[in-house]
C-alpha cells in the first residue's frame, strides 16, 4: 500500500525484488523492507542505477541502508518524514 | 466555475483582502487577485509572500485564465493583468531580462573558464561595458552584469503546489490522495472538507451564500494543511526547519513582461526588448 505509486514504478519494485531473490513466504512489503534494511548491497554493486531509483521511490537517501520512511509509515501507520 | 482567494498574515485571516466569487469568474478573479497583490506590494519590501494552490490543475487553470485574458483583452497594457502575470505566471527567463538570449543558456554562461578573450570582449561590448582588463576581470565583469538586476536562472516556481510538495516531504500511510479532502484526512484524520462535487452543485444551483461558506472552508483547510505540515516537519527536525525547508518566501516583486500592442501578434508570443548585437544591424 505505497501511496502515489505509478504502475511502472510498481512493476520496477517487483523486478528489484526478483533481482534480490525474494522470500517465498514473505509479502512484497516485507521483501522491500528486507531489501531496504540490508539486502540491497548486491543490487548496489551490480545495478547501481537500479539501486538509486529504488531508494528514490522509497524515500531513502543516496547510498543509504536502513529503514525506508515510506515503508515505516506503512508498517507503523504513522506519518514519517523522509 | 468559482474561485476563492484566502489571505493570511501570519496565522490571521485577512477578511478584507480575501475574495471569492462564482459570477463572471475570469474578470472577478483577475481584479481580485490584482487588488490583493497591489495591497501586499504597497506594504513595502519587508512583507514576504508565498502563493499556494492545492494541485497542479489549479495552477494551470489560473495561468490559463490570466494568459487567455491577456491575449483577448483589447485594452492595451491593463495594469491588473500585468500585475497578475508578473506575480503568478512563471515566465521564461528570456522574457524577463534585457540580456541577449544567447547569453542565458549556452556554454559561455555555464563554463566561464572555457570562454575565450574574444568571446568575452564581444559580449561585454554588446552590453556597452568596458572590454579592458585581464581575462579574469572580463569574466567577473560579465558574470556581474548577468546577475545584477536579472532574475536568477535557478528560480523557484511562483505558486507552490501543495499536493506535490506534501508527497515530496512526507510519507503518509494511506493509498495516496488526489483531492483536498483525502489529503486533510491523511494528515489530520477524519475531516469534513467540501468536495469538488459539492462546490459544483452549489455553484450550479446558484446557492451563493452556502457556496461562499464552502469555498472559505476549503481555503481555511489549505491553511491548516500548510501550518500542520510545518509543525510536523519542525517536530521532526527539532525546530531546525531550514534543513528540510531551505527556501524562504520573498517580497512580492513581480517581473513585468511587455505585451505587444498589436492584439494579433500578442497571441503569437510575449515579446521583450533585447539588445541586438551590432553585426545583426549591419546585415540589415
Amino acid at each position: 500500500m505505497i501511496p502515489d505509486l505509478t504502475i511502472e514504478e510498481a512493476v520496477f519494485l517487483r523486478e528489484v525484488i526478483q533481482l534480490a531473490r525474494p522470500s517465498h513466504e514473505a509479502t512484497e512489503i516485507e521483501d522491500l523492507d528486507r531489501l531496504a534494511l540490508s539486502d540491497l548491497h548486491p543490487v548496489d554493486i551490480m545495478y547501481p542505477t537500479t539501486a538509486r531509483r529504488f531508494r528514490s521511490i522509497l524515500g531513502m537517501k543516496r547510498g543509504e541502508f536502513g529503514a525506508s520512511p515510506v515503508l515505516e509509515a506503512i508498517k507503523t501507520r504513522e506519518i514519517k518524514v523522509p | 466555475m468559482a474561485f476563492e482567494i484566502t489571505v493570511f498574515h501570519g496565522n490571521v485571516l485577512d477578511w478584507e483582502l480575501s475574495a471569492q466569487s462564482a459570477d463572471n469568474v475570469e474578470d472577478n478573479f483577475i481584479s481580485s487577485l490584482s487588488r490583493v497583490l497591489s495591497s501586499i506590494m504597497s506594504k513595502g519590501p519587508a512583507v514576504r509572500t508565498q502563493l499556494y494552490c492545492f494541485s497542479s490543475a489549479d495552477i494551470s487553470a489560473i495561468n490559463e485564465i490570466i494568459v487567455y485574458k491577456a491575449l483577448s483583452d483589447s485594452s492595451q497594457d491593463s495594469e491588473e493583468l500585468r500585475i497578475c502575470i508578473g506575480a503568478v505566471v512563471d515566465i521564461p527567463l528570456a522574457l524577463l531580462t534585457s540580456l541577449p538570449p544567447e547569453l542565458l543558456d549556452n556554454a559561455l554562461y555555464r563554463s566561464w573558464t572555457k570562454a575565450s578573450r574574444h568571446q568575452l570582449e564581444s559580449h561585454l561590448s554588446d552590453l556597452s561595458l568596458s572590454t579592458t582588463g585581464t581575462l579574469e576581470e572580463l569574466r567577473d565583469r560579465l558574470q556581474q552584469a548577468m546577475t545584477d538586476g536579472n532574475p536568477s536562472p535557478r528560480r523557484l516556481p511562483k505558486v507552490v503546489c501543495l499536493h506535490q510538495t506534501i508527497r515530496e516531504l512526507l510519507a503518509i500511510p494511506t493509498t495516496g490522495y488526489t483531492t483536498l479532502q483525502d489529503c486533510a484526512n491523511g494528515l489530520f484524520g477524519h475531516c469534513l472538507v467540501p468536495g469538488d462535487d459539492e462546490i459544483y452543485s452549489l455553484a450550479k444551483g446558484n446557492q451563493e451564500d452556502m457556496l461562499k461558506i464552502k469555498l472559505r472552508a476549503r481555503g481555511m483547510t489549505m491553511h491548516r494543511i500548510i501550518t500542520g505540515l510545518r509543525e510536523l516537519l519542525a517536530k521532526h527536525c527539532h525546530g531546525n526547519l531550514s534543513r528540510l525547508l531551505p527556501n524562504e518566501s520573498r517580497p512580492l516583486s513581480p517581473a513585468y513582461p511587455q505585451l505587444c500592442r498589436d492584439l494579433n501578434l500578442r497571441k503569437l508570443i510575449f515579446m521583450h526588448e533585447v539588445i541586438i548585437p551590432k553585426f545583426y544591424l549591419m546585415a540589415v
